[in-house]
Parts: C-alpha cells; structure tokens; sequence
C-alpha cells in the first residue's frame, strides 16, 4: 500500500506542469553554466605569464630602479624562470607568486591582491580580508594538488576538474536551486488534497503516513533532478578536465587563516547530508504551513519570509559576531559554502561549520516535525483531516 | 470592448500564477526598507572606499616600484593620481560628514574618470576602473548637489533613498516578472475557440486588449510595490530628499533628474517592456500552445542580455531594452560604444520590435482561423 501510494504521488507530481518548468529551468541553468560560466570563473589568484611579463618590461625599461624595484624585478624573472622549469619549480614559482600577492595584508599601502577583490560591490567587501582569505585558499590546495597530482595540470589549478566545479557550483546555486524546485513543486502538496477529501478518508494510511510519502515524493523527484544536473555537468566537464581526486579541496579551519584539505568523497558526503535535511526540513515546513493556513499562496508566502530572513539577521558586520542567527537555518542555506567554510569566514563565526549546520537543521526538523503532530491532531479534532 | 476589457481583466486576476507574482513583488517590497538598511545597502562611506581602493589597485598596477617611461603610460599614472587623491577626499569627507568635501571629491573624481576613460588608460593590463558613463554620473549628481546646497545620500534611511535603491533592483527583475505575467496572453483565447468566435471584434482587437489588460496589472504591482517602499521609508525616516539628483540617459547625453521622476520612469518602462514582451509571448503561446514551454523560451530570451551583454549592444536588436537599469546609467551605451543608444532609442526599437512581432502574430492566427 505504502508502495503504491508513493508512485501515484510521484506520478501525480509528474503530470504538474510546474514540476516541468522546474526541471526546464534546471536544464536551463546547466546549460549556461556549463556553456558559458565554468570556463569562465577561473580563480582570480591565478598566475598570469603576460600580467608577469609585462611588469617585467615595464621595470627593465626603467632608467633607475630602486632596491624594491631590483627585488621585485628579480623576483618576477626568477617566477618567470621557474614556469619553464621543472614541476618543482614551478610549484616553487606559484608558491612565491600567491606570496607576492599576498603583500597587502602586512603593507596597507601595497595594493598587490588581484583587482577583483578592490571590485568586488558585495556588501561589506572587505580587500584585505578576503584577499589574504583568498590566497591562503589558493596555497593550501596548491599544496593538495602537488601531492595527488604532482604535474600540477592547468585544469586542476584553474579549478575546472569535475569534482572542482561540483564545489563552485554547489556553494551557493545548487541548494538555492533545490529550495526554489521544492517550495515550487511541494507548495501546494497538502492543499491539493482538500480538494479530495473522500479519497483522502477513504485511504487505509494514516494522515502522517501519507505527508510523510508525499515528501519522499516531491524530495524524490529533487534529488532526480539534481542528480541528472550532476550527470550532465560531469557529461560536459570530465572529458575535457577530468574528475579532480584526493585531498584537493580547501577547507578553512576557522581560526587564523588556516587550511586544511577534503577530499572530493568528503565534501560530497557532507552536501548530501546537508542537503538531505535541508529539503526535509523545507517540504515538512511547507506541508506545516499548509495544515495551519490552508492555502497554498500563504503557506509559500510565509516560507519565503522565513527564508528572507536571512537578509535581515545575517550580516556581515566587520567581525562582530551575533550568536542567535547561527541557530536559524536560514543562515546555513549556502550548504557548499558552510562545508568548505567560506560561510563562516565571511561573518567571523568559527561555529559555522558543516557539523553545526547538521545541529540546526537537526534541531528543526524535530520542532517542525513536532509542530506537524500537533498541527494534524488539531485539524483531526476539528473533523477537517482523516 | 467594454465586455472583454471586463473578461481579461477577470481572468488575469484570478489566475494563481499572477497571484504569485503579486506575493513575490509584495513580499520584497515590503521587506526592502528593512533588508536594505541591515545590509547596508547604498552605503556611501563603504561605496567610496571601495571606489578608492579599486583606483589605488589600478595605480600601483603601472607605478608599483617606477614611475613608467613611456609618456601614455606615465599619463596613465597621473590620470589615477588624481582620481585617487580625489577619491580619498570623497571617502574621507564622507566618514567626517563634511558635505563640502563629498561634493568636492565627487566633481574630481568624476572629472578624472572621464579623462581617463578618454585615454583608454594604457599600460593597465586589468582594466575594472568606474567608466566614463560613471565619471559623467558623478559630475553632474555633485553639480547638482553643489546648486542645490545638499547633502549626499548616505544610506537607505528615508523615502527618496530607499527608492533610489529599489527602482535598479525593480528595473533589472521587470522582464523576467512581464513574462510571467504576459505568459497566457493569447492560450485561453485560443483554447476557447467557441467564446473567440462569439466576440465581435477580430482577433487582433482581442489580442491588443490581453496585452493591455496585463501590462495594466503589471504597471499596478509594480507602483503597488514602490507605494509599499515609499510607505516603508517614510516609517523609517519620513520621505526624504525628493529633489535628491539622479541621472538617466534619454539620448546621447546624461542628464541629471530630481528623484521623482525615478517612479515616473520606472512606470513608463514597465508599459514599454511590457509592450515587447507581451507580444514575444503571444507569438510565443501561438507556436508552443504551452504556458509553461512559453515561460521558459520567454525567460531565456529575456535573459540574453545578462548573460550575453555583447550581443544586447547590436543597436537594432530589442535587446538593450530589456535592461532598462543598465542603459539609464549609461552602461550599455558605454561599454557597446554607442551613444546613440539611450532610453529613447532602445524603447523606439523595442518598440517597432513589437510592431513587428504583433504584425507577425496577427498574420499567424489570421492564416490559422482560415
């Protein structure tokens, strides 16, 4: 019963429009990242021979230089030297390099981080911080990749291996993209039945049997979606840079600009147990909503200002850390970001971490599911559900 | 015609997709106000020391260690020099909330970016300094500012501030949020053969009247939702600075506006977008038969030139149109290097696009119902 109760949910799910549109619109954003977006997100730490070499032209025409100026000059040779050497040298070359750009944090008046970070309008932006972040990242994975990739393979460095990508991609698009897809397709997943209720009596389940089914439906059909995103990404991905294995992908510890490094099985491990709870605490939330308002429209509509929340409690606000917005959930919704531990850069929370964010949403799951319990006891007693 | 205006306009309202879009635009703007000044949102301080960073970064990138021997290059040098020191007198007047050395910095800067914008800054390999469309928006906001003896905004802390904020925001969202609306324009018409045929005006009449009856719904959401960040500000901080200058480029030039004509505009755009794209969809709904199919083809098309910016600068695409925000601050026009292009001309293409389409649409259900 339990069985085919579940496929005619899935099947009915199936036949929504909606659920077609989410699947277009999935489609449609591996389409672009894959076409246009992954090749073009390179890390902007990369080294780049011509921005080398033209400084290096730039100072051996210079008339006079400087004691800074010789040094920086050697240097820049000896980098250029070592690109064409051996694979050590060249580690040794990218090591000085990411060091040299790093010059800003310890000088104020040397602007030596990549222009992006001087760019970069995101909201409380911080040059110096981030930049230092940024190179610190990029030195912990140069050091994975030497030791599981000692040729140190262009794609690898430009972050374009599959498993690298996976990273990007899920930092924050892809639990966005399953948030959308559930509230879109699990919205009104309760309310439909409202319009059924001699068949909802007539059903040998329980009421809490048949919520929970519904949302292994709609969460079944997610996770089909964002497995077929996956298999397409790495359908276009892997023949050209590979899959990316071993102890490549840079995590911040949380204290003093420290790395240490996951593997691919590790990091994909943790998005799928946080991604996991997080659809089951947003399609119990919405399936709450709908018991207690009885519409679709106002059940999405107070989920969505749940989850735009956000916007008002997490901020970042030049290392002050506020402790309450670490137990919403809200704030661990950038799932891939929580893991590699950029989340809890950003708002100078060391707690921000992978396990936490399994803590909340945890935490959640229980007051929703409980929340659920009494919100059906209540709709039973008024003779409104089965 | 009375009849069938009555009949649209049913019909979008008791549509649940239409519903949703009314919630999402509520919802955001009601929370505006409120996420804007968490966030910091159009913080001036924090705006201008980027500003002065992004044009120190530039400088050290062609004088770290030596003044460069070539004289363009040298140029160069000079032209950031005195954007920078203007920057830090921008920056340092707004920390010390000294309005004479805001304005001060913000004509010398503007001034500085647009010489050197001019020049084309050689001997930078990165080039991501403000454009000379920037520079000129500076200019002509601190001459304003200067005649009018007024302070800068420097953060969403009222009416005039919160929509100086908002109208970008809304004008980015407008073309993804008329195809939703636009998206059934002609299929329940075209489902109900009987009723079509029952009608005594032709098919194009019906069709310009779905167009129009949704446009109508999307010019009320979209003053509905500046009604709520007016109301959300004026909470806060009463309704500020409506004289507060802001520039937009109808033609070839900027030209420096008072905050309230920024409604004005972002109203005449909703019924000019949504012009184009209503008659996009319905020839779309006429091909596919399919709202959903449509949604999707439509927001593709819409977001060509977020993704694609290179080909929404070809003059005689409708493209430019699309992105209203880009081509009042003159980004559009600068980085195509076409300066004909401003608000009028984009909406006079966009336009005569959607003569085009309309005719075409026209032709296909005329060729159809014979």
């Amino acid at each position: 019963m339990w069985w085919r109760y579940y496929r005619q949910q899935v099947r009915l799910l199936l036949r929504q429009p909606k659920t077609w549109l989410a699947g277009g619109l999935m489609l449609l954003a591996t389409l672009s990242f894959g076409v246009r977006f992954n090749a073009a997100s390179l890390p902007p730490e990369r080294l780049r021979p011509s921005a080398l070499a033209t400084e290096i032209k730039t100072l051996q025409s210079a008339t006079t230089l400087d004691g800074l100026a010789t040094a920086a000059l050697r240097q820049d040779q000896a980098i250029q030297r070592g690109l064409r050497g051996s694979v050590a040298a060249r580690r040794q070359a990218m090591t000085v390099y990411l060091q040299r750009l790093d010059l800003n944090f310890y000088d104020a008046n040397n602007y030596s981080y990549p222009a992006v970070y001087y760019t970069d309008r995101s909201l409380n932006a911080d040059p110096v911080r981030d930049g230092h972040f940024g190179v610190s990242r990029m030195l912990a994975q140069l050091a994975g990749i030497a030791r599981v990739a000692p040729t140190l393979p262009q794609a690898w460095l430009d972050e374009q291996t599959f498993s690298q990508t996976l990273v990007r991609v899920s930092a924050v698009w892809l639990p966005w993209a399953c948030l959308l897809a559930i509230m879109l397709i699990g919205g009104d997943v309760v309310v439909r039945d409202w319009r059924h209720e001699t068949v909802t009596w007539a059903l040998p389940l329980s009421v809490h049997g048949q919520l929970a089914v519904k949302a292994a439906a709609v969460l079944t059909l997610v996770a089909a979606g964002v497995l077929a995103f996956v298999g397409l990404l790495a359908l276009w991905v892997m023949p050209q840079n590979g899959l990316g294995h071993g102890a490549i992908i840079a995590h911040y510890t949380g204290h003093k600009f420290a790395f240490d490094l996951l593997t691919p099985a590790q990091y994909d491990g943790w998005l799928a147990v946080l991604l996991g709870l997080m659809s089951w605490l947003v399609i119990r939330l919405l399936m709450l909503l709908q018991v207690l308002v009885r519409r679709t429209g106002l059940a999405v509509g107070l989920a969505a200002v749940l989850g735009l929340t956000a916007l008002v409690t997490l901020v970042r606000d030049g290392g002050t850390v506020r402790t309450w917005p670490l137990w919403l959930p809200t704030t661990y919704l950038p799932v891939g970001r929580v893991i590699t531990g950029a989340q809890g850069f950003w708002y100078s929370a060391a707690r921000l971490t992978a396990a936490q964010a399994a803590l909340v949403f945890g935490l959640w799951i229980g007051g929703v599911e409980l929340g659920l319990w009494l919100a059906v006891r209540h709709a039973q007693h008024q003779g409104v559900m089965a | 015609m009375k009849a069938l205006f009555r009949l649209n306009w049913q019909l979008v309202t008791h549509t649940r997709r239409n519903l949703w879009v009314i919630l999402v635009v509520v919802l955001v703007a009601a929370g505006f106000v409120p996420a804007a000044q968490a966030q910091g949102l159009g913080d001036f301080t924090h705006s201008a020391l980027m500003t002065k960073d992004t044009i120190k970064a530039a400088y050290q990138q062609v004088n770290r260690y030596v003044t460069p021997e070539q004289p363009q290059v040298r140029q160069t040098g000079q032209v950031l020099d005195q954007a920078w020191s203007a920057a830090n007198v921008m920056y340092l007047g707004g920390a010390m909330d000294d309005a004479f050395n805001v304005r001060d910095g913000m004509t010398r800067l503007g001034a500085a970016l647009v010489a050197g914008d001019r020049s084309g800054y050689p001997g930078l390999v990165e080039l991501a300094l403000p454009n000379r469309a920037a520079g000129r928006r500076l200019q002509l906001v601190s001459q304003w500012l200067i005649a009018q003896d007024q302070p800068v905004q420097r953060r969403v802390a009222d009416s005039a501030s919160a929509l100086a904020q908002f109208v970008p925001l809304a004008m980015l969202c407008l073309p993804f949020l008329l195809v939703v609306v636009m998206a059934d324009g002609w299929l329940t018409t075209a489902r109900h053969a009987s009723i079509q045929a029952a009608v005594p005006v032709g098919l194009p009449v019906q069709a310009a009247v779905a167009l129009a009856v949704r446009s109508g719904l999307a010019v009320l959401a979209i003053a509905g939702a500046m009604g709520l960040v007016i109301g959300g500000g004026a909470l806060v901080g009463g309704l500020g600075a409506l004289r507060y200058p802001f520039t937009l480029s109808l033609g070839a030039r900027l030209t420096a506006v008072p905050m309230w004509v920024n409604p004005v505009v972002l109203l005449t755009q909703t019924l000019l977008v949504s012009s184009f794209v209503g008659s996009l969809m319905l020839l779309l709904n006429s091909w596919c038969h399919n709202v959903w199919l449509g949604l999707v083809l439509g927001w593709g098309v819409v977001s060509v030139p977020l993704v694609f910016p290179a080909i929404a600068h070809w003059a005689w695409l409708p493209l430019a149109g699309l992105t209203p925000q880009a081509i009042m601050t003159g980004a559009v026009q600068n980085d195509g290097g076409n300066w004909a292009l401003g608000l009028i001309g984009a909406d006079g293409i966009m336009l005569l696009w959607s003569a085009g389409l309309l005719g075409w649409f026209a032709w296909r259900t005329q060729r159809l119902a014979r």
